[in-house]
């Protein structure tokens, strides 16, 4: 997993660059966020939230809803699996995770390093797709592992929602074994 | 109406079982043995021990969860809490990940009943590179026939399921011979869910065996505890202090466990037996702990087939070919095992390579996926030393395992020995799981022959991962070379063994459970014997 010092030790962009950049850009406004839904996350805080959220628009591509409505939900509902599938984990694989998505949703690392110039709720899908390709394919094993991790986390929470089992042609478990030790 | 032995067991009143998440305040036990783990090592030494009428303490860092009551074949629900990190282990370059256990039970739990002796090859490499000269065929058939008894390793008469049948069939149309898988199960219900736990308490895991014989006879189950070190008193093992952990098994709840013991054994498995070791500050002048480490890594070929596979359902592994182990010396470019996996849609999709509309165009396809593993044979050449597990900052194992080009090698082969062996069996498209392979794969054997020739072999571009772990505390006949002697003794302390997979030397080349049973009961029953003078009737019938 990719962490931000290791990240910034590979020299892609300095300190400095990012100084600069603050200047160039001006003050900051808020970014605009993403509407998680109902009730408060177990680990993400609402930027990483938002970056997810639209990170995974793109991975799921092709397996969201057509309709805008139920698109909206079914990404909610993925990036809440996110957010559960994260809090499984270690703590020490924890922190990678966070550690990755603070990369990804600090805006300075996110225009310099990731290479999304919008705000992830703005960002269009090219550009996003763009930046996942980038990742996947980079020379740097940790530009890789970080996009692996995102593969992982968003195809898990997706395929592990019963919800997304018909459009592939999987029943689920075997009825019968609900029953089985009642029987 | 069916009968869950677990449930029972704790109904009775006369199990001695613990949540150490549940610990309001420190605790010390005293015991006879205290034994870390309950997996293939942990179950088998703790029976033959506690029936040997020792005071016998089991530790297991994860949660005693069991059929009827947590076994819902719910991927999301199965993968956090019957695993270590979420299924998700990885090496320290997070180019290999690993399935391994967390729970009563071990891997024993979730594993796919898969069922091999020892290859013969295996132990004579060990005899010639490690002097174990009592480790021979014959010496060890008999602990493998009373394993496979108690066990219940039988023949697996019901068909193959599909994905296994193309395994079959492709084989069979390549010229490569093949074999049926021996499976450890009782009234198997042939659903395909093994490594959710299995619902019907079928597989004879170590959960519904060994532990609840050894409860039986008196033995104490801690779960929920860590085990942070062991406890010497000069160079003889006396116990073991364990974190006790949350009931999410993730973080220490701060209060410790004691056992203080007169024997210690540890059965964590690879990677966690070198770690706790490493923490625990074992005299090892030669730096052997955690070194030679092996995952028999997998690589993995997709396929299409124009007709259903539904590979979620039926045993998951009932056909295997050894060909590529056996025409060729086990010391000589790397060999591989074939075999399939059960296909469920979380294990899939996270293996399946790309995004979006690429990544969608397999799994909408899902029940015609065909899947065949390649399982590397690591650890019988100098140019495949395995892993080193070291420690991360809090205490945690990491393994760094570099894949050499003398595995990728052998992965690159089995790329194109998979994918010949698919477009055999009628696959319509096949695609190695590598991030260079197109959307839609190759169309046949010679596009796909030329493309696989040209891919690149390199960490987290081809999809790597492994089921097996194995090594770390090496056996041999000599301190200069192993951790542990023949009978897993460790050579730099007194009162201390080692019976689980990490005293192979190297990988088994074969799923390993069966080895871990055999080479246990052999080195349990001796221990038994040395603490009390009896021999063992275990797995005599």
């Amino acid at each position: 997993m990719l962490t931000r010092r290791q990240l910034l030790k590979t020299g892609v962009a300095g300190v400095a660059l990012l100084g600069a950049a603050r200047m160039v850009y001006g003050p900051i406004t808020p970014d605009p966020r993403f509407d998680s839904g109902a009730g408060p996350f177990r680990v993400l805080d609402p930027k990483s939230a938002t970056a997810l959220a639209a990170i995974a628009r793109v991975m799921l591509h092709g397996a969201l809803p057509r309709d805008e409505a139920k698109r909206q939900a079914a990404l909610q509902q993925a990036v809440r699996g996110c957010d559960i599938a994260i809090s499984g984990l270690p703590g020490t694989v924890q922190d990678e995770v966070k550690q990755l998505l603070t990369l990804l949703n600090s805006r300075l690392s996110r225009r310099w390093l990731v290479g999304v110039t919008s705000p992830w709720a703005e960002a269009s899908d090219d550009q996003i797709a763009h930046f996942l390709s980038r990742w996947r394919y980079s020379s740097l094993l940790l530009m890789r592992s970080g996009y692996q991790a995102l593969h992982q986390i968003i195809f898990a929470a997706w395929y592990g929602n019963p919800t997304a089992w018909p459009a592939i042609g999987y029943g689920g478990p075997p009825e019968f074994m609900k029953a089985y030790w009642n029987a | 109406m069916p009968k869950d032995l677990i449930a029972e067991g704790l109904a009775s009143g006369h199990w001695d079982v613990r949540d150490a998440a549940t610990f309001d305040k420190n605790q010390e036990l005293e015991a006879d043995v205290v034994i870390v783990g309950t997996g293939a090592g942990g179950g088998v030494s703790a029976e033959i021990l506690a029936q040997a009428g020792l005071k016998v303490v089991m530790l297991e860092e994860g949660a005693l969860r069991y059929a009827s009551k947590d076994f819902k074949l719910n991927e999301a629900d199965a993968y956090p809490t019957l695993y270590q990190e979420s299924a998700g282990r990885q090496t320290r370059d997070k180019a290999i990940t690993i399935l391994q256990g967390r729970t009563v039970g071990g891997s024993t739990a979730v594993n796919w009943t898969s069922s091999f002796r020892t290859p013969h090859t295996t132990l004579a490499y060990w005899q010639r590179q490690y002097g174990l000269k009592d480790l021979t065929v014959d010496s060890m058939q008999p602990w493998f026939e009373r394993a496979e008894r108690r066990l219940n390793v039988i023949d697996w008469q019901t068909e193959p399921n599909m994905n296994n049948q193309v395994l079959m069939t492709g084989a069979d149309r390549i010229g490569v011979h093949w074999a049926k898988i021996r499976r450890n199960v009782k009234g198997c219900l042939n659903l395909g869910y093994c490594g959710m736990g299995c619902p019907a308490n079928a597989k004879q895991s170590m959960l519904v065996t060994t532990i609840p014989t050894a409860l039986d006879k008196g033995a104490t189950l801690i779960t929920h505890a860590r085990a942070e070190r062991v406890l010497f008193a000069g160079d003889k093992a006396v116990g073991v202090q364990c974190q006790a952990m949350d009931a999410g098994g993730i973080y220490p709840t701060g209060h410790r466990v004691t056992i203080k013991a007169k024997t210690v054994v540890l059965a964590g498995g690879a990677i966690n037996t070198p770690a706790l070791l490493l923490r625990s500050s074992l005299p090892d002048p030669r730096g052997l702990v955690g070194r030679r480490t092996f995952l028999h890594p997998v690589n993995v070929s997709g396929a299409i087939m124009p007709f259903k596979v539904e590979g979620w359902s039926g045993a998951p592994q009932s056909i295997y070919s050894d060909h590529f182990l056996d025409s060729q010396p086990v010391d000589d470019v790397i060999g591989y095992k074939l075999e399939v996996p059960p296909l469920h849609p979380v294990l899939t999709a996270s293996t399946m390579s790309g995004f979006g509309d690429k990544h969608r165009s397999i799994m909408a396809r899902f029940d015609k996926l065909q899947v065949v593993l390649a399982l590397m044979r690591d650890g019988f050449h100098e140019e495949s030393r395995g892993g080193t597990v070291g420690l991360k900052n809090d205490g945690t194992p990491l393994l760094d395992y570099p894949i050499t080009q003398f595995v990728w090698d052998g992965m690159r082969r089995a790329y194109l020995t998979m994918a010949e062996l698919q477009f055999a069996a009628g696959a319509t498209r096949v695609f190695p799981v590598h991030e260079d392979v197109g959307a839609e794969g190759y169309a046949s054997w010679a596009e796909a022959r030329a493309a696989i020739l040209q891919l690149p072999m390199e960490a987290l571009r081809a999809k790597v991962v492994s089921a097996h772990v194995m090594g770390g505390c090496g056996m041999s006949s000599s301190a200069e070379t192993g951790v542990v002697d023949a009978n897993g003794k460790a050579y730099h302390a007194d009162g201390l063994y080692v019976m689980d997979g990490s005293v192979f030397p190297t990988s088994i080349g074969a799923n390993p459970q069966l080895s871990i049973y055999g080479m246990t009961a052999r080195n349990a029953a001796h221990l038994a014997k040395t603490l009390t003078g009896h021999d063992t009737r275990w797995g005599l019938g």
